[in-house]
């Protein structure tokens, strides 16, 4: 099964100067919206996922650059939606058709007296997958901050300037209650997530959790759940050259999974899944360094 | 061990990073229209023609769709009559407060024998009046452009003409009708192409 990067894929269209429009423009109008929301969904959700290496933050300054790789996995559901026929067209009819990520065979509805209409297919998608570079700082005050930074593109080509900005927060919360020496952690969270995906796609997101697992300094477990929000605006150019922008949220605000980690030397490793629409599998690859060990006074 | 691991990991991920990204079957509609414009001005009976080209009517959908005619593989799978509406705007000196519209006819033009294409109606004359006509379309006509559109869509030379005439008159009888008539054929188009992935991973692909 081929892995596809997609900012390597970005990358690729923005240099080429592909037109990114023609994968919006299938409508205008009431349909947009059914058809672009799983990619709301997806993203939203994709960029929330696997935003925790490990479930215990520690007490020694850190620092760890992680490779946070997520691949998600849309829900039958979220492969069609219903699909209205246009105003002129009689008798109206509502029918259910692909969204952007469903089957890519159109579906065509006869109407009166030998006229007909074709709703647009999908592209099939049934997985799609991205890496993002997170730099973190932890172990002080049970806390720990991540950043999630990277720009690319070119702003006078079709597609435009990619750009991603994330900021994350993790705060022990049983330190407060449990000894020093438990093999459990619980933890609170928050994740922002701002993203421009050219001219075509402007997305902002909040996610809240709560983390709790189980770990010593080489390997550890852990499950988390929270709430996200989101709006995703897709801008696109429809029928006769007029610009359509179609708002969305997220649907799916509830967002839960499990992981487990190891850490070898200062490498690190991080496997989990998350959803539940989508499914979200997720594993990260981090390089830890962090300060030596207080001496203790005898 | 720890260092031939971080190696072993680096390795796949420049290997993953080289995947050579797949073209994609995509399957898409767009819909367009084509107007007929009648000038009528006259106290008794009308009958005017006007003319379309299949071919006219197949670039003119394409038109629009630039990018993705320049896309792999494009190709045309359906053309066919999606609705139609009557759109009636009163000029100076009109006097009819009524078009009366007995019959709507189609031919290949200076052929065949007419076929009824939109059965009759009568629509209010206001400053513009914009009626759909979907319900008033006669499956003959409507049948008999959509085989003649397919039959373009494969043949690109078939540059078939019709004419579409309009017949009927101005209410009250006798009186003055000034108008313009403009009858909007909505058209939708199926075409398919294939497409650089951009974000599927495991879609149907097209042959390289």
């Amino acid at each position: 099964m081929k892995y596809l990067i997609l900012f390597l894929s970005l990358l690729n269209y923005s240099a080429r100067c592909q037109n990114v429009n023609n994968f919006f423009d299938a409508y205008i109008g009431t349909n947009a919206q059914g058809y672009l929301q799983p990619l709301a969904d997806l993203t939203i959700g994709g960029l929330n996922t696997g935003i925790q290496p490990s479930i215990r933050i520690g007490d020694r300054f850190n620092v760890r650059l992680t490779l946070n790789t997520v691949s998600m996995f849309p829900d039958k559901s979220q492969k069609t939606f219903m699909g209205v026929t246009p105003d002129e067209f009689t008798p109206k009819t509502t029918t259910e058709v692909p969204t952007i990520i469903g089957d890519p065979k159109n579906v065509r509805v006869a109407g009166v007296n030998g006229t007909s209409y074709a709703f647009s297919g999908g592209y099939g998608i049934t997985r799609l997958s991205w890496v993002t570079p997170q730099l973190s700082f932890g172990g002080f005050f049970g806390s720990e901050i991540s950043l999630r930074f990277m720009t690319f593109g070119n702003a006078d080509t079709d597609f435009g300037k990619f750009s991603q900005l994330g900021v994350g927060l993790r705060h022990s919360i049983s330190q407060y209650f449990l000894k020093k020496d438990s093999p459990f952690d619980i933890n609170i969270g928050y994740q922002f997530n701002k993203a421009d995906i050219g001219k075509y796609i402007k997305l902002q997101s909040n996610y809240a959790f709560l983390q709790a697992g189980v770990g010593n300094k080489n390997i550890g477990a852990f499950v988390y759940g929270g709430y996200q929000m989101g709006n995703f605006d897709v801008s696109y150019t429809g029928e006769d050259n007029k610009t359509e922008t179609v708002n969305l949220k997220n649907q799916f605000p509830v967002l839960v999974g499990v992981g487990t980690h190891i850490q070898l030397g200062f490498l690190s490793l991080t496997l989990g899944v998350g959803g539940v629409k989508p499914i979200i599998a997720f594993g990260n690859i981090g390089f830890r360094f962090q300060s030596k060990s207080k001496p203790v006074k005898p | 061990m720890t260092k031939w691991l971080i190696l072993a990991i680096i390795i796949s991920i420049v290997m993953l990073s080289c995947d050579e990204i797949p073209f994609i079957y995509v399957e898409k509609s767009v819909s367009g229209n084509k107007t007929l414009v009648y000038n009528i001005n006259t106290a008794g009976g009308i009958n005017e023609t006007a003319f379309v080209g299949v071919i006219s009517i197949v670039n003119e959908l394409s038109a629009n769709k630039d990018g993705q005619l320049q896309k792999k593989d494009y190709t045309i799978k359906e053309l066919s009559i999606q609705s139609a509406n009557f759109e009636v705007i009163a000029n100076q000196g009109n006097l009819s407060n009524t078009l009366y519209i007995s019959s709507v006819v189609v031919k290949p033009a200076y052929t065949a024998a007419p076929i009824p294409f939109m059965q009759e109606t009568s629509i209010p004359i206001g400053l513009t009046s914009i009626v759909p006509q979907s319900a008033n379309l006669l499956f003959p006509g409507v049948d008999a452009i959509n085989k003649s559109l397919a039959a373009a869509v494969k043949n690109r030379d078939d540059n078939t003409v019709w004419s579409v005439d309009i017949r009927g008159r101005g209410t009250p009888l006798n009186s003055r009708i000034n108008i313009t008539v403009k009858l909007k054929i909505v058209f939708n188009l199926v075409y398919s192409y294939c497409e650089e992935s951009l974000f599927v991973i495991d879609g149907p692909k097209c042959g390289k």
